[in-house]
């Protein structure tokens, strides 16, 4: 990765958090311990805060709000993400909360260059749908976030529905919307099991994690 | 060609439907886990020439509904549990004066303010009325946010229908997941509602109002609302029965519940246990003459699941009516039980039968 810090934003259910929790875990190989901040205030469901435990066990530390305030949905940014993205010298991924959420970057005033700033985008996704949409959601982010961003991750998925061709479909969607804001399109993102039919592609196979509890793997009931 | 699909959130895809079947006018406040719904609205009201509007309070959002609803218009509020309490007593004015609508309650933890996690614990104020007087309320109880698009197009029609308020219950976790839907095409009615408050230009003037000081008259008031909802129960009650053919053991649950304990249902098929599941899409009425035909049938035990401490197990023994045991497990204070969980109670109960 060309940064050590990188920003994860896009609407919300874009898939940020899966893309941020694989980003930190390929980070774990280094000298030094991978930073994910958990900066979404923005729903207080399916954030990276909750897979803490099993983060921190595989070798990332989950940087969310103290005590019991991280299970809130309260405006709070722990002191130490704020530390981490301005003077941490090891690897930094920033979760950072959909549309809106955003703005808790705005309040940062990062210098350009000192980051990678990643729009993950579902063209799947209602409000992302067209590359119209996804460009005027990434000139607002920009705007919202002050910051630059330095390129998109194509996630195009229908949850359990997804097949290789629907990737490829959203593909050529994110790269269209890419080509008219002049950046690169620099992965996709698919569930794990889809990846041996996605050949020829720069690609982060997902482990997803943020599942609803009727999803369980049958192991789990065993 | 399968149809289009999106990929939406519950709250949203909630948002979108009652935009489809042709609600103009939303009146809300902000309270998690359903605030995406407002935010949903705020933004696409405009586009389709529709009013939303942030009330100060989950009460004036209520009486603003009362009084759009007053007008024939099709209209809308949401909350969650808290809110929800609040709205009791505009709920009870709107049944008072038979005006239709229709009452998100996106639940969750309680009492009081309690956390923003998700439950099902205002089954009671929901079924049972939460408010004051004698009164009924269809409500209507998604387990996926395709059903939660359907079921909101059915809940306008059908209170358009009866002149009544429609609850559209979930909870947090149906509100904050996204899954594929597509939207089906909606045919709005544009039926003359004789009763609306239009403008009293060249006809006689028509009142709506709950207040009716002769009591033989609010008697008389009362019987005709009685019989609506006795047409309701009649007509009305929604469930679906999963593999309860040659069921030993039969699991009861709504929403969120129901689809977790689905998977444990299937679990336990795996292992060869004689296990089925039926879901109350009604909440009320109340589904419980095919629990009736389920025990007279042979299904020796129930299960009733809950995220709360027992509540909707109270209408499940009186359809059961002791012709078969019930048993409950429920999870409390916006915990969310796992289909392992579900699966070790089943085995429990089943291998104590051996």
């Amino acid at each position: 990765m060309k940064a050590a810090r990188t920003l994860l934003l896009g609407h919300f259910g874009s898939g940020k958090t899966e893309v941020a929790i694989f980003l930190a875990l390929s980070l774990c190989a280094g000298q030094k311990r991978p930073m994910l901040l958990d900066l979404d205030f923005i729903t207080p469901y399916y954030r990276s805060r909750d897979v803490a435990d099993e983060l921190a066990a595989a070798g990332v530390e989950v940087v969310r709000p103290a005590g019991e305030l991280w299970r809130s949905d309260l405006p709070v940014v722990a002191a130490r993400a704020v530390q981490a993205l301005t003077a941490y010298d090891g690897p930094v991924v920033a979760d950072v909360g959909g549309g809106e959420g955003a703005r808790v970057l705005g309040s940062m005033r990062l210098s350009p260059g000192t980051y990678e700033a990643l729009m993950v985008v579902n063209p799947y996704r209602s409000g992302t749908e067209s590359p119209e949409q996804v460009v005027g959601y990434a000139r607002w982010l920009e705007e919202i976030g002050r910051i630059r961003l330095t390129g998109l991750v194509n996630n195009a998925n229908l949850g359990p529905l997804t097949r290789p061709e629907h990737v490829l479909e959203g593909l050529a969607q994110v790269e269209e919307a890419a080509r008219r804001l002049n950046l690169p399109v620099r992965w996709t993102a698919v569930r794990a099991d889809l990846a041996d039919a996605l050949p020829g592609l720069d690609l982060l196979p997902l482990t997803l994690r943020m599942r609803p509890p009727w999803e369980a793997p049958a192991s789990a009931l065993l | 060609m399968e149809p289009m699909m999106t990929m939406m959130k519950g709250n949203e895809a909630l948002g979108e439907a009652a935009i489809r079947a042709g609600c103009r006018f939303f009146f809300g406040y902000p309270i998690t886990p359903q605030s995406e719904l407002p935010a949903y609205m705020a933004r696409r009201m405009p586009e389709v020439g529709g009013t939303f509007l942030q009330a100060e309070s989950e009460l004036a959002a209520v009486n603003m509904l009362l009084g759009a609803a007053a007008t024939g218009v099709r209209a809308m509020t949401s909350s969650s549990s808290p809110g929800y309490s609040l709205k009791q007593e505009g709920i009870s004015y709107m049944i008072g004066s038979q005006l239709p609508c229709v009452v998100v309650n996106i639940m969750r933890g309680g009492p009081g303010l309690g956390n923003i996690q998700p439950s099902q614990s205002d089954y009671f104020q929901i079924v049972k009325g939460g408010g004051h007087g004698d009164y009924r309320m269809i409500a209507l109880a998604p387990a996926a946010v395709q059903e939660l698009v359907d079921l909101t197009i059915l809940a306008f029609d059908l209170a358009d229908f009866y002149r009544n308020p429609v609850a559209l219950v979930g909870d947090g976790l149906l509100g904050q997941t996204m899954e594929p839907v597509s939207f089906p095409p909606v045919k709005t009615t544009d039926d003359d509602k004789d009763w609306a408050l239009t403008g009293a230009h060249n006809r006689p003037k028509r009142v709506i109002t709950s207040l009716e000081l002769n009591p033989e008259n609010l008697e008389a008031h009362n019987r005709v609302l009685q019989a609506k909802f006795a047409a309701m129960e009649e007509r009305e009650a929604r469930w679906e029965e999963y593999r309860c053919e040659d069921a030993e053991l039969v699991v009861v649950a709504y929403g969120t519940s129901a689809r977790i304990a689905r998977a444990a249902v299937d679990a336990a098929r795996n292992m060869g246990l004689r296990v089925g599941l039926y879901r109350p899409i009604t909440l009320w009425p109340f589904p419980g003459e095919g629990l009736t035909r389920l025990a007279e049938q042979g299904v020796r035990r129930f299960l009733d699941v809950e995220m709360s401490s027992g509540q909707m197990v109270e209408d499940v023994k009186l359809a059961v009516l002791g012709r078969a045991r019930v048993d409950f497990y429920g999870r409390l204070g916006g915990m969310v039980p796992t289909p392992r969980e579900i699966l070790g109670q089943i085995q429990e109960l089943m291998g104590g039968e051996a």
